[in-house]
């Protein structure tokens, strides 16, 4: 179950994604030059601790003053405590992310990070990077494992589980980005 | 074609003569030319699809990197790898695409067919299409497309044969070997969805003229709605799919035996027939709801005999029937569900044997036995299985719940990833409310049971939940009203395509919605309240009677019902949805006075560059709603669908930073010039309700917009776009072409924001722009030449 599609049905193809612990899912985005981060309406999901996805995943883009796309009107939100943020719809994301030349700050983005998605969109959403965005490596934060990244975190269905996990990549990511 | 004006006079009197109840009509026929293509074929309207398409590009989302459709395969498509026949990914794409709106176009055009030669076998090849007399066109798709102008039922075989030929057709070029280049099959897909809107139209007219259904007017009576609609005292005949004429044919027995006065029967209808059958009994048959409600309601048991005539129709219906001993009568040969066919069998004897339970159903092919064998199959049942009648109590499932190990096979079964096991181990501790919000957004279709390791009746358990609830789930719907009137059009076509109405939203489709009926009703409240026009039809139409404001009424109770602003009309059935794509092509004729015989390609560009209309799918889930949306795409019309319409694997996308894919020809000089991304999009999945709406105000948006319909439009865009996300649309400024058109209510906003980001106020604005040469050619300098 850890690394099979979370919902069935939604093994899309020859390649899925490798398996990443929260340790090397930090270092993949620490060792990224230019990465993005994505951000959907499921983000807003509070975990056991009282905290929501969106916390974690603006204290992780912090780290990298990684640039933030976010789909939804938690956006108000995200300004207050994180300028390097952005408003923009799911759909023209992608319609971007499969252009080579497009980029939020003139250097192409090497990794795409998503986090805080409603799974069956996403995981047809991302047949097209898949496919069609051969510049750009994905990595998926999700609660669920995403067949139709380069790289995933396995099945997480309890949310206590998940949020160690990212508790583990935020202190992980924040030791390595200070010793970079 | 003819135009009439009419005018009465009570009473005047002119010297010597005195007039008293005079009506004169005059009719004015006007030679409309055959346009240029009548009849398309696969090719001939490839140069309007290339020119979308070269704007709207295909973008693709590849939900297989397989093709297994002959033995050479399967053959893996990734990373540029090709199939044994040659075929790419992308290609494969928009093969699929294509076959899906080749399934939908060929289940509306069959549905016409059916509907059609049961028609003139009733009523005869010359029944007359009269819609009433403020409708002289009648059938705009069927013009526009095919160039006939049907005057009778017979008429309409004629489109109908055109249509099957070029579904066969493009069908054909789907096999292995066929048609090799993505763009090509876009353009297939593109034609297969104009097909459709005749296939629709020509079921829709047939049934309003032949089975006096409302023919567009107004204030339509309101027929009853929702799974709450339970009386223990009828006999009822729930009748599941599309096509009315079984369901006239009911209606009909109850009729001619004396059984409606005696008010023992009760019919009710689940999903696009519901609509069909309130609109032949103009409000005296049930709606239950869309498809969504359909194994919920078998389940109560409620229904005594359950007809099933064709498309929606839950592949499980016999077997679920069976549990709660109601009989399934099959209708149709395209729906038998393995049925024994008894058509040939007297009336009295297949009720007989049904009652008697030796076959869970029957098929019969046979319209006016089944209105008989309905009728009376119900009566006897009504008797025979009064204990099923009852919604199941959670007491009564209570160990079904202790069987629950939490496994999540229900939820990662279920098609909207919905919390089903946390719900059922909630309601093991007690706590049935999670599973009542689950309940909520279920789309009903039960695969979270078949996946249960420990068979727990999961549905059961969430109309067990609703138990206290489900009786008040009533609301009230007009029944469809079918085609917009041609008078509608002359009031409001000047407003629509100058941009002072700032659009028309069609909420239609299917009831895989994301969260929950409720969302279409949102929607259809907020664009009514600005001033748009909101035409609905299917299960999107029900969806939106089904929410109550604070005092109690639904949208359709709230607002009018005319094609006016700021009004909410349900059009009717899956099929009415030609009735929208037709008033739109009505309003290039009545307002624009331009031809539509045989002239698609023109009425299109027309459309795109001039009427401000957006689809809304939200919860679109068949092939016919592919068809659907394709068909209005090649119209020049957006559509939006739900965040599980990514499923379709491609949408149209405008890129708005591309200055090149905005051009367009000026009608007065002939030029090509900048006309902005209006509209950005032709088909555009939307993830949440928010965005859905911000899209469709911002897909309204057209280049024929004057100043002030402009401003009108862009208040709403920002309004809502600010209440959402809390600033200004990041790409605002490339909707302004100069001052004039920037809102008065954020005027200093604006100009700030433009200051900011460089905008400068365009050179040259026109407002009659064209995306074709040929079309320029023709009204050069503003006149029209010989052609």
């Amino acid at each position: 179950m850890a690394s099979q599609p979370w919902l069935y049905g939604f093994g899309f193809g020859i390649r899925q994604a490798q398996v990443v612990t929260p340790e090397h899912a930090a270092r993949i985005i620490a060792q990224a030059q230019n990465p993005l981060m994505i951000i959907g309406s499921e983000c807003e999901i509070r975990l056991p601790s009282g905290m929501r996805i969106i916390d974690y995943a603006i204290e992780i883009a912090k780290i990298k003053n990684i640039p933030i796309i976010v789909t939804t009107g938690i956006i108000k939100e995200v300004r207050e405590v994180y300028e390097n943020c952005r408003h923009m719809f799911l759909m023209e994301i992608f319609r971007k992310l499969i252009n080579p030349n497009w980029n939020l700050n003139g250097k192409p983005h090497d990794l795409a990070i998503f986090i805080g998605h409603i799974y069956y969109m996403i995981s047809h959403l991302l047949t097209a990077t898949r496919h069609f965005a051969k510049h750009l490596k994905t990595l998926s934060l999700d609660r669920y494992y995403q067949p139709n990244v380069n790289f995933s975190l396995q099945n997480q269905p309890l949310l206590n589980v998940y949020e160690i996990t990212l508790k583990k990549i935020v202190n992980t990511l924040r030791g390595l980005v200070g010793t970079q | 074609m003819k135009r009439n004006l009419r005018f009465r006079i009570d009473e005047s009197s002119i010297g010597m003569l005195s007039l008293k109840d005079l009506e004169v009509t005059i009719e004015e026929v006007v030679r409309e030319v055959q346009g240029p293509t009548p009849m398309p074929t696969l090719g001939t309207l490839r140069r309007w699809d290339m020119i979308l398409l070269n704007r709207y590009r295909p973008f693709y989302m590849p939900a297989c990197d397989y093709c297994c459709l002959c033995t050479y395969g399967k053959c893996d498509l990734s990373e540029g790898k090709r199939g044994a026949c040659g075929i790419d990914i992308r290609t494969q794409q928009a093969r699929i695409v294509a076959l899906a709106c080749a399934i939908g176009a060929a289940t509306h055009c069959a549905h016409a067919r059916h509907l059609v030669e049961f028609l003139i076998h009733k009523y005869g090849r010359d029944h007359k299409l009269d819609l009433g007399p403020e409708i002289n066109i009648v059938a705009p798709n069927t013009m526009l497309v095919t160039g006939i102008v049907p005057k009778t039922l017979g008429d309409l075989e004629k489109a109908l044969e055109y249509v099957e030929r070029e579904i066969t057709k493009a069908l054909c070029s789907i096999h292995t070997g066929q048609e090799g280049y993505y763009l090509d099959y876009e353009s297939k897909a593109l034609h297969i969805g104009m097909l459709d809107h005749v296939a629709m139209e020509v079921a829709d007219i047939a049934q309003i003229a032949a089975l006096n259904f409302p023919k567009g007017e107004e204030e339509q009576p309101f027929v009853e709605l929702g799974l709450g609609l339970i009386d223990y005292t009828k006999a009822t005949i729930l009748c599941i799919g599309h096509n009315v004429s079984d369901g006239a044919e009911i209606v009909e027995y109850l009729d001619k035996s004396g059984l409606k006065k005696i008010d023992l029967v009760e019919i009710a209808g689940l999903c696009c027939t519901a609509h069909d059958i309130s609109r032949h009994t103009h409000g005296e048959s049930k709606i239950i709801g869309p498809i969504s409600h359909q194994l919920k309601y078998i389940r109560m048991g409620f229904a005594d005999t359950i007809v099933i005539d064709e498309q929606c129709i839950n592949i499980k219906v016999v077997e679920e029937a069976r549990k709660v001993m109601s009989p399934v009568i099959a209708c149709t040969d395209k729906v038998m569900h393995g049925l024994p066919d008894l058509t040939d069998l007297p009336a009295d004897e297949i009720v007989k044997l049904l009652a008697s339970g030796k076959y869970p159903g029957a098929a019969i092919l046979d319209e006016e036995k089944v209105g008989e064998v309905a009728v009376k199959l119900a009566l006897r049942m009504a008797v025979i299985r009064g204990k099923y009648k009852k919604i199941p109590t959670l007491e009564e499932l209570k160990k079904e719940v202790e069987r629950c190990v939490r496994c999540h096979s229900c939820r990662r079964n279920c098609p909207q990833d919905l919390p089903i096991s946390d719900a059922i181990y909630e309601l093991k501790k007690g706590n049935p409310d999670l599973l009542r919000k689950v309940a909520e957004y279920c789309l009903g279709c039960g695969r979270c049971e078949d996946a249960c390791p420990r068979q727990i009746p999961i549905i059961s358990l969430m109309i067990a939940v609703l138990e206290r609830e489900l009786p008040n789930e009533r609301y009230r719907i007009r029944i469809g009203r079918g085609p917009i009137r041609d008078t509608e059009i002359r009031a409001v076509g000047r407003d629509i395509v100058l941009g002072q109405i700032p659009g028309v939203i069609a909420l239609v489709g299917c009831a895989n919605w994301p969260r929950g009926a409720r969302e279409n009703a949102i929607m259809a409240r907020e664009f009514a309240r600005r001033g748009f026009i909101v035409v609905a039809t299917g299960c999107a139409a029900m969806a939106i009677g089904m929410m109550k404001d604070e005092e109690g009424r639904t949208p359709y109770e709230e607002f009018g019902d005319a094609f006016d602003r700021g009004c909410i009309l349900n059009i009717g059935s899956c099929v009415a949805n030609a009735h929208i794509s037709g008033a739109l092509i009505k309003i290039a004729n009545i307002f624009a006075g331009r031809n539509i015989i045989g002239n698609y390609e023109e009425i299109a560009d027309y459309i795109l560059n001039r009427v401000g209309a957006c689809g809304i799918a939200w919860g679109a889930m068949s092939q016919k709603a592919a068809s659907i949306a394709t068909g209005f795409n090649r119209l020049g019309v957006p559509v939006i669908v739900g965040p599980h319409g990514v499923k379709y694997r491609r949408m149209l996308l405008g890129d708005e930073e591309d200055y090149e894919r905005w051009l367009a020809i000026d009608m007065r000089t002939g030029k090509r010039i900048y006309v902005g991304p209006a509209p950005q999009h032709l088909i555009y999945s939307a993830e949440t309700l928010e965005e859905c709406m911000v899209m469709a105000v911002k897909l309204c948006i057209r280049p024929s917009d004057t100043p002030q319909g402009r401003a009108i439009k862009l208040a709403h865009y920002i309004d809502l776009y600010k209440k959402f996300y809390g600033k200004l649309p990041p790409d605002l400024h490339l909707f302004i072409r100069s001052e004039a058109d920037i809102p008065v209510t954020y005027k200093q906003e604006v100009l700030e924001y433009l200051r900011e980001v460089g905008w400068k106020p365009w050179e040259y604005i026109s407002t009659d722009v064209t995306l074709v040469d040929r079309i320029y050619e023709k009204y050069r300098g503003g006149k029209k030449s010989t052609e």
